[in-house]
């Protein structure tokens, strides 16, 4: 976009959000009127507290401006000789124990989390970056993961280790339920309907009462959790159990990726039809890519339950799926380390802005958002995508 | 009964408003405006603010100040409207679907952020002086009340269907937004400014939801910067239930829903009333994604 | 980039990350809610335990240890209160003073009981918060049976009301309260032939209105907080409806009457004694003023509730959960409410609950 554009549209903007940010209602309630007086001081206030963020944007911008000055990141040849080594997974498991003995306890805890939003983001990547099938209401799949957890541990025994597969294999079916009537419908439609899917799946956790604990949610019982063994503390544990499925997952879905099952992904978000005519059974791929991915989902909801004890259909808004949407977009689709990349940075960076900025608190949002609009606009295939994500995203040019 | 159905007309004549927006730039772009929601919001904060300027400008005289916030709330939301299109999807027009979805929820992410954090976290209250006589007239009919603003939503949809539709059918630049909708290139090559059309578009939807948004304003008597998400989102199932791209789709959906929210608050309780809405959503979208009276979409390559 | 110089970045950024900084302070938390509806409400007994910790630290802190509060918002949301908990018993916080809703101070008082400190919530009312057996879990307030029982017996006996619809906005607090009001009303020969939930974010109450209307109700029993509030005055009078409004303590705020014009007319509403107008606060009231500017309804019990707390450390001379605690049940604490003391659950041995009513856009007790 040219300069100039560029100039008059921002000034329209500002113009527009004028009223807004420096005018200030004063209502006058006996008589029921408002007046509009002037605040210059909630203005400043707002451009002085985002401040930190844009300074932060434009230095990530001039990073990735100027990446190819930057000292050079290993070759992926050597990881993936690496990968193929019988013992890398397991010395990698190994390895993750050792931040599990010296971060503080809020480390540990953003960790955690850091490794749930990890597995989250790469089971979302195998439908949209990988299949190309638009989901917007992942979030559901992780509230059933951690909602099955949570109500079933109430009756039977159910620790957290065994709730596992239980989470997995609910929301893996929850995903092959929705995926199936809904599957044959256009992009957009298809996306929305995961979004209705998940918005009523929140509506019914909140009227469930009896059962699902409504807006007060459950908590998980003390043996349930998440706890401390052999003298490590359970938020140790908990780091280590996330970290290792989310190793083991991230390795999965690689090993899967690189079969006939990925190549066949790939082949239908590139051209479905043309996919359909070589043989491949379009449907069913799309199916069994929606199932594993809500799968995925409901391991980290196990996890998260387990971990943070409680339950609540907060777990189940538009909020967090697109978060989770946005960790694999800025990631670059399709890619894994770049939905790891993606998860880490969408998860820490506002989480370290909150403690180090405390009053960029409320916009936290704001700033996700802006984001967001930002990648669409400059970079859509995020910051690992390949050049072929790139030019399926823009299209044709008009 | 009578009441549930008084009360779902209303919020159906608000739906409907709304959901025109969403039809419109669906038919005319082949994308889901995310963030029309937010406009309609931000109508809302417009004539508040515009009443309020009204106010400080000329004092408290109540149909000047109602009538001029009205324009002042219409140009505002427009102004937005047409922003957001310039900014957010002009660029992504021929893109993957992705790409314009994405931009359109984080720019929804955006105006309600912003306008939490410019504005106020808490509610606005809607200046009762001007909206009093509408909402403390009434009539009774049995043992329901209908009250002034009730009838006014009522007959502004309307009025405004009509005028849209007398736009759309008979005048040059309805010639224009239905060559457009219809194929976008041929239009171009006819010699028709696509790019003037598409914001036209978007700013009358815009134009609309401000409308719709000072009546809710009044209607509900408070304000919050989530206001447009839910309406946004059940205007947008209207859409979807009419027809997606089908104006007079649109206007039959937004008064279904509204009818049947009001229904299910009535048998099953109100626990169950915002479930409505997405219940509806899915069967439509999953059952008869044409909607009932058949979408109007171009032919997508 | 060498071998060895990525080992020595690594070491680097992992001792900057491990590295804190040591303070000789005892840490107490505040946790509330600060953003989002609620936020106005909320803000207030934080700001009350502030003053309550600066008054403390001026008379040379607690311990002889200066006292640094550590404050959180929790948003209102569950979700933000459990993260919110984790992140300041990490911080190593030895007491916290919150949350505000209900909804906040269950979820988190499972994390501080574990971690073995002690909480004080100066006005979580769900009765769920102390039945738990936690020892380390107080409440500087009243709870929400007590309201409901309060306000049931108001309604039947005082006003002789029969027939009431009970509304609540699905929050932990909501239900708990309006559940108990339906049992103590019904226990008293009463009608509920409405008992319904509707989102907090619900500003159009019609449809729910219109069944109350039908149902014949002579009053409505609200369990929820002060916007809803407003919003189902100002619609029940649209419609019709001429009957009392009665709710809890979330009503109690000034935005109610902001949103109905101060002309709220046969609204009721349980609420604690009025300290306000006590001699003994007065002075609280200034040095509130001169700081915060107006206080809020909640103001003195956070600082009563941080009061107490600082004045039970101080006995037990120790900042050891389960000592503190001890020491909180050992005896009554002088506050601006008067004497309080806590029963073995952890609640307030009195905590009297009276009706207040809306009189000239104020509340005023009745």
């Amino acid at each position: 976009m040219k300069l100039k554009t560029s100039l008059l549209l921002t000034g329209f903007v500002l113009l527009l959000s004028a009223p807004l940010l420096w005018g200030r209602l004063d209502p006058d309630y006996s008589l029921g009127t408002v007046a509009l007086g002037l605040d210059l001081a909630r203005g400043l206030e707002f451009f002085r507290n985002l401040l930190p963020a844009i300074a932060l944007g434009l230095l990530f911008a001039g990073l990735l401006r100027f990446r190819h000055r930057l000292p050079r990141l290993p070759r992926p040849a050597r990881l993936d000789q690496l990968k193929e080594r019988s013992w890398a997974i397991p010395a990698l498991i190994a390895l993750l124990w050792l931040p599990g003995l010296f971060l503080g306890s809020k480390g540990l805890s953003q960790a955690t989390f850091a490794a749930q939003y990890v597995l989250l983001a790469v089971g979302l990547n195998i439908t949209v970056g990988m299949a190309g099938i638009l989901v917007l209401g992942y979030s559901a799949y992780f509230a059933i993961g951690a909602y099955v957890f949570a109500v079933l541990q109430q009756w039977i025994w159910l620790p957290w280790w065994m709730a596992l597969p239980v989470g997995f294999a609910a929301s893996a079916l929850m995903g092959w339920l929705v995926a199936l009537p809904s599957l044959r419908l256009r992009g957009d439609y298809l996306a929305i309907v995961t979004l209705g899917f998940a918005e009523a799946l929140r509506e019914i956790l909140r009227n469930g009462g009896a059962i699902t604990g409504g807006d007060k949610g459950i908590v998980i019982a003390v043996p349930h959790r998440i706890n401390g063994i052999l003298g490590l503390t359970s938020q140790q544990v908990a780091w280590m159990a996330a970290a290792a499925v989310a190793v083991l997952g991230v390795a999965a879905i690689d090993r899967i990726y690189h079969s006939r099952l990925g190549r066949a992904w790939v082949a239908i978000r590139e051209d479905e039809v043309a996919a359909g005519a070589m043989g491949i059974p379009t449907v069913r791929m799309k199916i069994l890519a929606f199932s594993l991915s809500a799968g995925f989902a409901g391991l980290s909801g196990v996890l998260y339950a387990g971990f943070t004890v409680f339950v609540d259909p907060s777990a189940c808004t538009f909020e967090e799926s697109v978060l989770v949407l946005a960790m694999v977009i800025l990631g670059g689709l399709g890619s894994i380390p770049g939905s790891i990349v993606g998860a880490i940075l969408l998860f820490l960076i506002p989480t370290w802005l909150r403690d180090w900025f405390p009053q960029m608190q409320d916009y936290r949002l704001l700033i996700f958002g802006m984001i967001l609009v930002a990648v669409m606009l400059t970079r859509p295939q995020g910051l690992l995508g390949s050049n072929r994500h790139k030019a399926e995203l823009e299209g044709a040019p008009e | 009964m009578l009441q549930v159905l008084i009360n779902g007309l209303a919020r159906g004549s608000v739906y409907a408003l709304v959901a025109l927006g969403y039809t419109m730039v669906y038919g005319i772009l082949g994308m889901i405006n995310f963030a029309h929601g937010e406009v309609f919001m931000l109508g809302m904060f417009g004539a508040v603010f515009g009443i309020g300027l009204c106010t400080t400008l000329f004092g408290s005289h109540l149909v000047l100040n109602l009538v001029l916030g009205l324009v002042l709330a219409v140009a505002f939301a427009s102004g937005w409207g047409w922003a957001n299109e310039r900014i957010a999807y002009r660029k992504l027009r021929g893109a993957n679907l992705l790409a314009p979805l994405s931009s359109a929820i984080g720019l929804s992410i955006v105006l309600q952020n912003f306008v939490m954090l410019a504005v106020t976290k808490g509610k606005v209250d809607f200046p009762h002086y001007y909206s009093d006589t509408l909402t403390k007239t009434f009539w009774t009919i049995g043992s329901a009340r209908v009250t002034l603003l009730q009838i006014v939503m009522f007959a502004s949809t309307g009025i405004l269907c009509l005028g849209l539709w007398w736009l759309i059918q008979k005048t040059r630049m309805g010639t224009a937004l239905r060559a457009t909708a219809q194929d976008r290139t041929a239009a171009a090559l006819m010699g028709i400014p696509v790019d003037k059309t598409i914001s036209r578009t978007f700013v009358l939807g815009s134009a609309l939801a401000a409308v719709a948004g000072m009546m809710v304003g009044m209607y509900q008597g408070v304000l919050a910067f989530d206001s447009g998400y839910a309406v946004g989102l059940k205007a947008f199932t209207a859409a979807v239930l009419g027809g997606i791209g089908n104006i007079p789709g649109a206007v039959l959906g937004g008064f279904v829903i509204g009818l049947a929210e009001d229904l299910t608050s009535s048998t099953l309780g109100s626990d169950w009333k915002q479930t409505t809405g997405f219940v509806i959503l899915i069967l439509v979208l999953v059952l008869r994604p044409r909607g009932i009276l058949g979408e109007r979409v171009s032919d997508k390559v | 980039m060498k071998i060895s110089t990525r080992l020595s970045l690594a070491a680097t950024l992992l001792a900057l990350a491990a590295c804190q900084k040591q303070e000789d302070t005892i840490k107490i938390g505040l946790a509330g809610v600060q953003t989002g509806t609620d936020a106005a409400i909320g803000t207030a007994p934080i700001n009350g335990s502030k003053l309550a910790i600066e008054e403390w630290n001026a008379k040379g802190g607690v311990l002889g240890k200066r006292i640094e509060a550590v404050v959180r918002d929790d948003e209102g949301k569950p979700k933000t209160a459990n993260a919110v908990a984790q992140e300041l018993v990490s911080a190593g916080v030895v007491a916290v003073v919150g949350h505000f809703n209900s909804g906040c101070s269950v979820p988190a008082s499972e994390i501080y009981d574990q971690a073995g400190i002690v909480q004080v919530t100066p006005a979580s009312t769900n009765p769920k918060l102390t039945e738990r057996g936690f020892q380390r879990t107080f409440r500087a307030c009243g709870r929400d049976d007590q309201q409901g029982i309060v306000a049931a017996g108001f309604l039947r006996d005082s006003l002789k009301t029969e027939i009431v619809a009970v509304l609540n906005d699905k929050t932990a607090y909501g239900q708990g309260i309006s559940e108990v009001f339906k049992k103590t009303f019904e226990g008293k020969g009463g009608k509920v032939p409405v008992f319904e939930g509707v989102a907090s974010e619900e500003k159009d109450l019609r449809g729910v209105i219109a069944n109350i209307v039908k149902s014949g109700a002579t009053a409505v029993y609200w369990g929820g907080m002060f916007v809803q509030g407003g919003v189902l005055y100002n619609q029940l009078r649209e419609a019709g409806f001429k009957g009392a409004l009665v709710g809890g303590d979330g009503l109690f705020d000034n935005e109610f009457h902001k949103t109905t014009q101060g002309k709220a007319d046969s609204v009721f509403l349980t609420f604690g004694p009025d300290f306000n107008s006590l001699p003994s606060a007065q002075g609280f009231l200034k040095s509130y003023r001169a700081k915060y500017g107006p206080e809020g309804s909640y103001s003195i019990y956070g600082y009563d509730a941080t009061n107490a707390l600082l004045a039970a450390i101080q006995k037990a001379g120790t900042t050891d959960g389960a000592k503190v605690a001890a020491a909180l049940r050992s005896q009554s604490w002088k506050t601006l409410a008067g004497e309080i003391a806590f029963d073995a659950k952890g609640d307030l041995k009195s905590a009297g609950y009276v009706m207040w009513t809306a009189k000239g856009g104020k509340f005023v007790p009745r």
